[in-house]
């Protein structure tokens, strides 16, 4: 039996990010959004855990109201209970840090926390180390393999400069990468049985964190500018092509690309 | 798990939702299926609603649906490649409140909510995949490796008829039944909207375009104002852009280029992009449109209607999910799934508008396939007005300048036959 705590973002799809032309900043609301790529990972590696070794996953996430959409896929992929924190400001992963672990000694025991290695949209993969470190927990990052024997998380990352094998004692703290399985995908029965299961909404109240604050604000996010230069070549007539390629390998040179 | 449901509805659009919201209402256990990751993900129209079945079933929509802007003016442009004749239509307030422009996508999650609320089990991102047949009655849909039993199932799929199709429920639809509509939205600010087209903030614009938009080819332009958007697109019939080798990409491009449009364009920028089919055959003849233990509504049952210069789809698309609906809660209360009782739909759909005006109208598709339309006329239109507001010392009459317009592009006969054509079927 094996108690899971799993921690899922409600991640921008940066490949769709809404910039406004003008100002070059993000236009949130237009933005979609979806559950984080690893942290989705680490939801299905929890579920695998389970159905091995029998337990519970639990699930949390931190985010605006509509997260209540990846907690239903969080359902549908059949975890045991989710739970969503509504906040409309930005938090910091120091404060997040602070909420799971507070998350954790009122929910708790578990034996192990699960997350993605890095959030999808800001990347910042300190989450897991600053939630370890609040909690006095061991730490493995970026595994991208996980097995769990007498008691004993064993895991292997893949990192910059060489593959690692870790072992820890339970309770403990991992964060996964996108290789390490591939999750599953919903069937129609699951998301009938998900659409009736409740999602729990905490407040940070309830986790006696009245009086959170962020240490580090993010005041603006602009796009960088990429102008673009807007000449035209006329190549269509034939006798004229020598001048145009002449014209072309100026500009060419003027770039510093030749 | 077990899992048994009154009614399984495959398709959440508007005829598909309306038919759950009304059932459910009724305390029928009603779950729909709905292949978009989110509701309206996969819904797309020009950009209008006109509001008679929403004031009989849906009167609070005034307050709650997403409205864009009511339709103040309604303009018919006949476009060549560098002018256009334009049409305008003022509406008084009284017609105002006939229609209104919205996103489809918004105005299907609106409704979605209204059935939810009224108890509607919503399953979005899946695919129905086929249909359960035992003693050739439908007994519900097959997902994957799931089935779900229902008594009744009400096809809602839309255009793109994938289910009806593969089950040989009705003949294969051919290129020349459907068209392929690309849509554009384009940013503006409201304030320049509202100057830029003549209209306060409330109010918007719905525009058809014919001629240059679809290069001559049987179809056209359309445009709408949102409030901070103005949407606008291209519909060419299927079997068009590969006879004449066009791509419907470079079309989209040279009708967003063309000088009127660029100007009613200038400064915005694009925000979306989207393709969807539309049917121009017609409705599906009556013994398609139900069998034993399902129905069909809306786009899927051909319930769209092109008279040239009204163009809708979701008016009867919810006319005909009330009518399941209607037809499901009497077959219900008998207790009966079989065709003989489901045949009532038609009935009802007899006595509604829906076969009114697509009977009115029936003849509409051939009238409107025929090429001159989208070439000649606007050409000549066009011609004609260029040649009689030229001053230059030439005299130009009336009648002797028209001739010349059509002069090489249409003959008197043509145009007579055209004439009587459209009498008859419009």
């Amino acid at each position: 039996m094996v108690k899971i705590l799993v921690g899922v973002k409600y991640s921008l799809r940066v490949e769709n990010l809404a910039i406004d032309p003008k100002t070059k900043a993000i236009i949130l609301d237009e933005t979609p959004k979806k559950m984080g790529d690893m942290d989705k990972r680490a939801l299905e590696e929890a579920l695998r855990l389970k159905e091995k070794h029998g337990g519970e996953v639990t699930v949390l996430c931190v985010g605006p109201k509509e997260a209540n959409k990846i907690l239903l896929e969080v359902y549908a992929m059949g975890a045991d209970s989710a739970f969503l924190i509504p906040t409309n400001d930005y938090l910091d992963t120091f404060s997040v840090a602070k909420i799971f672990a507070k998350f954790y000694e009122k929910n708790g025991p578990f034996d192990l926390i699960l997350l993605g290695g890095a959030s999808t949209d800001s990347f910042t993969g300190v989450l897991g180390a600053r939630i370890a470190g609040l909690l006095n927990l061991p730490i493995i990052p970026f595994a991208n393999q996980i097995v769990l024997e007498d008691l004993k998380i064993k895991a292997e990352s893949a990192l910059d400069d060489g593959k690692y094998k870790f072992s820890a004692p339970l309770p403990a703290v991992v964060t996964v990468t996108l290789e390490i399985n591939e999750p599953r995908i919903p069937k129609l029965k699951d998301i009938l049985r998900a659409k009736r299961q409740k999602i729990n909404e905490l407040s940070l109240s309830d986790l006696e964190l009245d009086d959170l604050k962020v240490t580090i604000n993010m005041t603006d996010v602009r796009a960088y500018e990429e102008k673009r230069k807007q000449i035209i070549l006329d190549a269509t007539d034939p006798s004229k092509i020598d001048e145009v390629v002449d014209k072309l390998i100026n500009y060419l040179r003027e770039e510093g690309v030749l | 798990m077990s899992e048994k449901f009154d009614v399984a509805i495959v398709g959440a659009g508007p005829s598909g939702l309306t038919a759950a919201y009304f059932l459910a209402k009724k305390g029928l256990e009603v779950v729909v299926l709905e292949k978009g990751g989110e509701l309206g993900s996969k819904n797309m129209y020009g950009g209008r609603i006109y509001t008679h079945v929403l004031n009989r079933y849906f009167p609070e929509y005034t307050r709650e649906a997403p409205v864009e802007r009511w339709v103040r003016k309604e303009q018919l442009y006949f476009m060549t490649k560098n002018s256009a004749v334009k049409l305008e239509f003022f509406a008084d307030d009284a017609f105002l409140k006939e229609s209104f422009t919205a996103y489809l996508t918004k105005f299907v999650q609106w409704l979605g909510k209204k059935a939810e609320e009224a108890g509607v089990l919503i399953a979005t991102g899946v695919r129905v995949d086929s249909l359960i047949l035992e003693d050739n009655t439908v007994k519900g849909v097959i997902a994957g490796d799931d089935k779900l039993y229902a008594d009744y199932t009400i096809i809602a799929e839309g255009a793109n008829t994938l289910l009806l199709d593969n089950l040989n429920l009705k003949p294969m639809t051919k290129p020349e039944e459907v068209a392929l509509g690309v849509k554009e939205v384009f940013r503006l600010d409201e304030e320049r909207i509202n100057e830029r087209f003549g209209v306060n903030s409330e109010e918007g614009v719905a525009g058809l375009l014919v001629g240059f938009p679809s290069l001559g080819s049987i179809g056209g332009g359309f445009l709408y104002t949102m409030k901070n958007e103005i949407t606008l697109g291209v519909v060419i019939r299927l079997d068009e852009p590969v006879k004449k080798k066009i791509k419907m990409y470079e079309v989209v491009e040279d009708f967003r280029m063309h000088p009127l449009i660029k100007k009613l364009l200038r400064d915005s920028y694009m925000i979306e992009y989207s393709a969807h089919f539309v049917l121009e055959r017609g409705k599906l003849p009556d013994k398609y449109l139900y069998g034993d233990g399902y129905l069909v509504v809306g786009a899927a049952a051909g319930f769209e209607l092109n008279t040239g210069l009204v163009v809708r789809g979701v008016d009867l698309a919810i006319e005909s999910g009330k009518q399941a609906a209607d037809t499901i809660i009497e077959a219900h209360e008998k207790g009966k799934q079989d065709k003989q009782t489901l045949a009532s739909y038609i009935s009802r759909l007899k006595n509604s508008f829906i076969y009114r005006e697509l009977e009115a109208f029936k003849k509409a598709p051939r009238f409107l396939s025929n090429e001159r339309l989208y070439n000649q006329y606007p050409e000549v239109v066009n011609e004609f007005l260029k040649e009689i507001l030229t001053v230059n010392g030439t005299p130009r009459r009336l009648y002797s300048t028209f001739r010349k317009a059509m002069r090489n592009k249409v003959s008197l006969l043509d145009l007579i036959r055209d004439g009587l054509g459209a009498v008859r079927s419009l």
